[in-house]
């Protein structure tokens, strides 16, 4: 304990140092909020990253303001995921500081539900990288009553994001899978987080619509050893396909091992998987014979298929982070919610109010995801879902084209 | 405050918590409607129950295997060894570097010593390569939560016996934690998959090479491995409890430790014994996870240590027939949610048996072999 | 008997209060008080508390702690219980907000003295009530859960304790299809089930309400009073925990005193003696259960409505631990200790190690080695190491109870006599 607290005095005196800043009233901060621990590290670290890229591209201006940026962690390291205890905190701290105007986050749906509120308050402009839960923004299926205006206490909106939301990814999905695959009857799995959950949520509602026949819907549980009496009770009810919706790292590499052990390959029982199990870690977990022939979708060009100026940004940014690390998934969109940040910013008066106006009015060409503009609820104008096939002899996903959304 | 150290032979704690006749119309609504729901599923669908009751045996085996380790030092000692679930996924750990990287390693929370042992296999290596990865797997890590689960018992429990049961229990709930860290200096964060040795070729069921029937891949390779490892573990340590010397000093400890002591047995070395012991059982359950499973990560062994207490409570603590018997029905029970139930109220559903044995029967199915059950 | 000097130590210990124990509270007390309107203000308290990361809101959580750990120690500390699923009260009292002061039902519309906006849907009881209400529900479920298991000896107890722990969020978290008989049917299994939805699922509740104190109150009060607490200006949610936890201290206090507390402890170290002196075991343990129970359920609401929106996610076994583990650390059966022991693990947890992993990244910086260590990382590790050490080194916790260091010392010097010498003895040395 005494040492502990010796550690601490003397740790203090080096953190009091870093403390106090200038009072240049043409300086502003940005911040980002984005879980920085533990599996999620592979990720949200890429996008503290491409945020300061893009920083480093602008040489830290806006206009006629200098901008700072300073990166925040959401998550708690005891369990390496977002904390609610710890998103409250943070979004207080932005409100408290009257040089912050644009917080770049968050990674998390559900830190977002927390963290909107208390910024609408304090009325500073949020812009997501990464939330995709309906709720957050529009009401409609798979949302619940009162959203998305409960999280608008002030009745003014203060949140954007560059993502499409979820409703948009089940409905590609959906349509798919009944189109494209030929399915009759799916069974739905998800991983019983919000973000699993939500998107599996969306592609039922999306299936019910279109007529595609649904077997079933349960979540799977990431502690288990092993999930074949689950597959078994799936084959009895003759689904032909199964979408799951969830991230990887919830044991998805033995579920994928354990759907191929009882169910038969990707051909016979065919898999359609959501964006957080489109990575190339997961040909490692489950192996790559089981993952081949496997669909999935996410809401982002492959860095081949980026043309025009995002091309450019993404050489630039892959000389910086070294050639040999991979994109990931929400990379590119972290860029460019610092880009509209940045944007939106060179364009205000450089009040916190004036800066939202701006980011509604936001219209980039030359993002590094393309064009961007926002529609009234702050989602993307157009949105895109774009499909992956599994490639297990080569061990990635390969891009196989476009997704029409009906949503 | 006189005797701290010997729990008084109790009497009124006995008593059942709830009346004999309420115990026995509850007891029987719930076996009659398990009973019927299972032999519907039966009748209904014999051939999926058959697969999902091979798969339940299967996991069922490794949280006995599990189980054993709770339920050994829980009988000596009456601590629940919250670390023990910790030691057996580092034996899961240890097995994982044995058949991926080839290597002995030993976890010192910034760098790891690694003796490079040849044992690198996939599933396509040759019959010999197996065999030799999967002896080396299986010494290594028995004796390596061996030597773990002992060292621990030094340093943590030794010291504090003759003091009131929370401080042990607290001391096994730090020791959880650190063995929790080391797993995560050792691997990361992530789930770290375990090359497969063992193919899962089919030889009972659709497709299989000893009998070719029926719409489900019956029995496996896999899962004849793991009868194949589990069974003479639990023979061994059958045969070591009821002959041996140390076994019997085992037994007459767990009765009486008073008694023990005054029959000139060690009681202190009698107890490291049995945490060796635990150890190495679960050293030894880690390479049949390892072999069966195929993924692991630092936290596998407090989700899976919970589930193989409440097999040992279920089959009646202290007692080893009823840490396997309760292994296994906890292992159907899951399977049986699983392939039948909603998969994802299967957790809700072991918890709900522990809650429900320890009210209406606590002495478990078998009756417990505890010094106060005694 | 070996030497006078240990007989003075010990009367102070155990016989009456040493001058500190007089004044610090008071001290403590003051400092809690004043705490928000200088901890950011003057240049020394800016440099120390606030680099410290002790802003306010990290204050109100460690505060939450305390009232958690005051509550387990009733139960563990005062009455012997082990409780291992103490997280599912608090998770029960959390999600009274969701249910009574949110638009969860928006099928319904129930207003009782709220000021949630008017006409919104829902049930929206005033949250003093909900505060009290979650308090009711855990007290009702402390029985519930109590009145089968508590007959059992300690360690099952402890174990039937864990399940309810571990079962209470798994079924928030699947309850938003939570399966109820609805009916008859006349295939098996005959009972026709519906699902219902309780708790959003993972999803969670979102948007609580929150306290305040009427219009009226607001306005002659400039704003000091809120008619709504806001969800940025912190000092009324500062005050209101604090507030709780001297309530809190007051009433345990009081029981600790009590014919009931004494009956705790005599149930604590032996139950047989106690049966066989008249203590009834069974409505002994209840109420302590039960007291446990009430804490912690009126701290989660409180907390609940503070964070905004309630996750199943947010409780788990690890809650449950934490505060036992601030229990035993602090001092168990001392209820300075247990409030000290909350404070500084949650310190800990929360903000303290990342604050210390940054302090030495910075001091590695400085000597100009490109390497970072991650102390949060490792914080499941340092917990562990602190728990062995402290219980090898030091099992009575850092600010012990009188009568538990002498149990657990008691090999040392047989003080017995000397405890109840020193108990009759006071009034003697004092004069």
């Amino acid at each position: 304990m005494l040492a502990v607290l010796g550690l601490l005095v003397a740790a203090l005196a080096l953190v009091a140092t870093g403390c106090g800043g200038g009072d240049d009233s043409k300086t502003l901060k940005i911040v980002s909020d984005l879980p920085l621990q533990g599996s999620n590290l592979v990720q949200s670290g890429q996008m503290v990253e491409a945020i300061e890229y893009v920083m480093e591209l602008a040489d830290n201006k806006a206009g006629d303001y200098t901008v700072e940026y300073e990166s925040f962690d959401d998550a708690i390291a005891s369990t390496g995921n977002w904390d609610e205890a710890t998103c409250a905190s943070n979004a207080r701290s932005y409100a408290d500081d009257d040089s912050i105007v644009i917080n770049i986050g968050t990674y998390n749906s559900g830190c977002a539900a927390i963290e909107i509120p208390i910024l609408n308050e304090a009325g500073l402009a949020m812009v997501s990288p990464a939330n995709t839960y309906p709720g957050l923004t529009v009401s409609g299926s798979g949302t619940e009553a009162g959203e998305p205006d409960k999280y608008y206490p002030s009745g003014e909106r203060n949140y954007l994001r560059v993502v499409a939301h979820d409703l948009f990814q089940g409905s590609a999905d959906a349509n798919f899978m009944k189109n494209d695959l030929g399915v009759k009857s799916v069974f739905i799995l998800d991983d019983k987080e919000l973000y699993g959950k939500g998107v599996a949520d969306a592609f039922e509602g999306s299936a019910k619509e279109i007529g595609l026949g649904i077997a079933g819907h349960e979540g799977w549980d990431k502690d288990a050893p092993n999930y074949t009496a689950l597959m078994t009770k799936i084959k009895a009810t003759g689904a032909d396909a199964i979408f799951i919706g969830g991230v990887s790292p919830n044991n998805g590499g033995q579920l994928v091992k354990d759907k191929v052990s009882v169910l038969g390959d990707n051909e016979t029982v065919k898999l359609v998987v959501s964006d957080g199990f489109v990575l190339d870690s997961l040909f490692k977990d489950a192996g790559a014979e089981n993952v081949n022939g496997a669909y999935g979708s996410a809401p982002t060009l492959p860095a081949s298929q980026i043309t025009g100026a995002g091309a450019e940004f993404l050489k630039g940014f892959q000389e910086k982070i070294g050639v040999d690390e991979d994109i990931q998934v929400y990379t590119l969109y972290a860029a460019t919610a610092a880009q509209v940040a940045l944007d939106a910013i060179a364009r205000s008066d450089g009040t916190r109010a004036d800066i939202i106006a701006q980011l509604f009015a936001t219209n980039l060409t030359d993002a590094a995801t393309g064009s961007m503009s926002f529609d009234a609820n702050g989602d993307p104008a157009a949105g895109t879902e774009q499909l992956f096939l599994a490639d297990g002899p080569k061990g990635t996903w390969v891009w196989n084209k476009a997704l029409e959304s009906t949503s | 405050m006189t005797e701290t150290s010997v729990p008084s032979p109790v009497v009124v704690h006995r008593r059942p918590a709830v009346s004999d006749r309420l115990r026995w119309i509850f007891g029987a609504l719930i076996l009659l409607g398990l009973g019927y729901w299972l032999i519907s599923a039966a009748v209904d669908e014999p051939e999926r129950f058959a697969q999902v009751t091979v798969i339940g045996l299967s996991n069922g085996m490794i949280y006995a295997l599990v189980a054993l380790g709770y339920t050994l030092v829980y009988g000596i000692i009456e601590l629940i060894n919250f670390a023990h679930g910790d030691i057996f996924m580092l034996g899961t750990l240890q097995t994982q570097s044995i058949f991926a990287d080839g290597s002995l390693q030993i976890p010192l929370l910034f760098f790891v010593i690694s003796v490079p042992l040849g044992t690198a296999a996939t599933v396509s290596s040759s019959g010999l390569e197996k065999t030799y990865a999967i002896a080396m797997a299986l010494t290594v890590s028995v004796v390596f939560c061996l030597a773990i689960n002992a060292a621990i018992e030094r340093i943590g429990y030794k010291p504090l016996r003759g003091q009131p049961r929370l401080a042990p229990l607290i001391t096994a709930i730090g020791f959880s934690f650190i063995l929790q860290g080391i797993g995560l200096s050792w691997k990361g964060e992530g789930r770290i998959a375990i090359p497969q040795l063992i193919p899962d070729t089919v030889l009972i069921g659709e497709g299989g090479t000893l009998l070719d029937f029926g719409s489900f891949p019956y029995y496996t390779v896999r899962d004849l491995m793991v009868l194949l490892i589990t069974a003479p573990v639990l023979i061994a340590l059958t045969l070591l409890i009821q002959r041996s010397k140390p076994g019997k000093a085992m037994r007459a400890t767990a009765q009486d430790r008073d008694a023990a002591a005054m029959m000139g047995i060690s009681v202190d070395r009698t107890i490291s014994f049995t945490f060796a012991l635990g150890g190495a059982i679960a050293g030894a359950g880690g390479v049949v996870y390892a072999l069966y499973v195929g993924t692991t990560y630092f936290q596998l062994g407090f989700r899976l240590g919970l589930i193989a207490f409440t097999s040992a409570v279920l089959g009646g603590i202290g007692n080893l027939s009823g840490a396997v018997l309760g292994g296994v029905l906890i292992g159907l029970v899951a399977a049986y949610n699983d392939g039948f139930g909603d998969a994802r109220w299967t957790y809700t559903v072991i918890f709900t048996i522990l809650i429900l044995i320890l009210v209406f029967r606590p002495s478990g199915l078998l009756g417990e072999r505890t010094p106060e059950g005694q | 008997m070996t030497s006078t000097e240990a007989t003075g130590a010990r009367a102070r210990v155990g016989g009456v209060l040493a001058s500190w124990e007089r004044w610090l509270p008071w001290l403590l007390l003051a400092i809690a008080l004043t705490y928000p309107f200088w901890y950011d203000v003057w240049p020394f308290t800016i440099l120390t508390l606030d680099a410290l990361g002790l802003e306010l809101d990290v204050v109100i959580f460690m505060v939450v702690y305390v009232m958690l750990a005051l509550g387990l120690n009733v139960v563990v500390g005062f009455a012997g219980l082990l409780d291992l699923g103490y997280v599912a009260f608090f998770a029960l009292g959390a999600y009274s907000v969701g249910w009574f002061a949110s638009d969860k039902f928006s099928g319904t519309e129930f207003h009782l003295l709220s000021n949630a906006a008017e006409g919104a849907a829902g049930i929206h009881l005033n949250l003093w009530l909900v505060l009290l209400l979650g308090g009711v529900i855990t007290a009702i479920a402390g029985v519930i859960i109590g009145w089968p298991t508590l007959r059992l000896r300690g360690d099952y107890l402890a174990i039937v304790t864990l399940g309810f722990g571990e079962i209470i969020p798994d079924v928030f978290r699947n309850a938003d299809k939570l399966p109820v008989p609805g009916g008859v049917q006349a295939g098996p299994p005959f009972i026709d089930f519906t699902n219902v939805n309780l708790t959003n699922g993972v999803r969670g509740v979102r948007s609580l309400d929150r306290p305040g104190f009427g219009d009226k109150l607001d306005s002659l009060t400039a704003g000091a009073l809120p008619e709504r607490f806001s969800g940025i200006e912190l000092k009324p949610w500062y005050f209101t925990i604090v507030f709780m936890v001297l309530i809190a201290v007051f009433v345990i206090r009081r029981l600790e005193r009590s014919k009931m507390g004494r009956a705790w402890v005599a149930v604590r170290e032996d139950e047989i003696a106690a049966s066989a002196m008249g203590v009834p075991l069974m409505r002994t343990k209840l109420w302590a259960y039960g007291i446990g129970a009430i804490f912690g359920g009126i701290v989660g609401a409180y907390y609940g409505s503070f964070i905004g929106s309630v996750f199943p996610t947010s409780f788990s076994f690890a809650i449950s631990i934490l505060v036992l583990v601030m229990v035993v650390v602090g001092g168990m059966g001392n209820i300075y200790g247990v409030m000290l022991g909350a404070l500084v693990l949650e310190y800990l947890n929360f903000k303290g190690l990342q604050k210390i992993g940054d302090g030495i990244n910075n001091a590695i910086d400085l000597v100009g080695i490109d390497q970072t260590v991650d102390i949060p990382r490792y914080k499941t590790l340092i917990f562990g190491l602190l728990l062995v050490t402290m219980m090898l080194l030091r099992p009575e916790g850092m600010i012990p109870s009188a009568r538990r260091k002498a149990e657990l010392h008691e090999e040392e010097d047989l003080i017995e006599p000397d405890v109840y010498d020193d108990l009759y003895d006071v009034r003697r040395e004092g004069a």
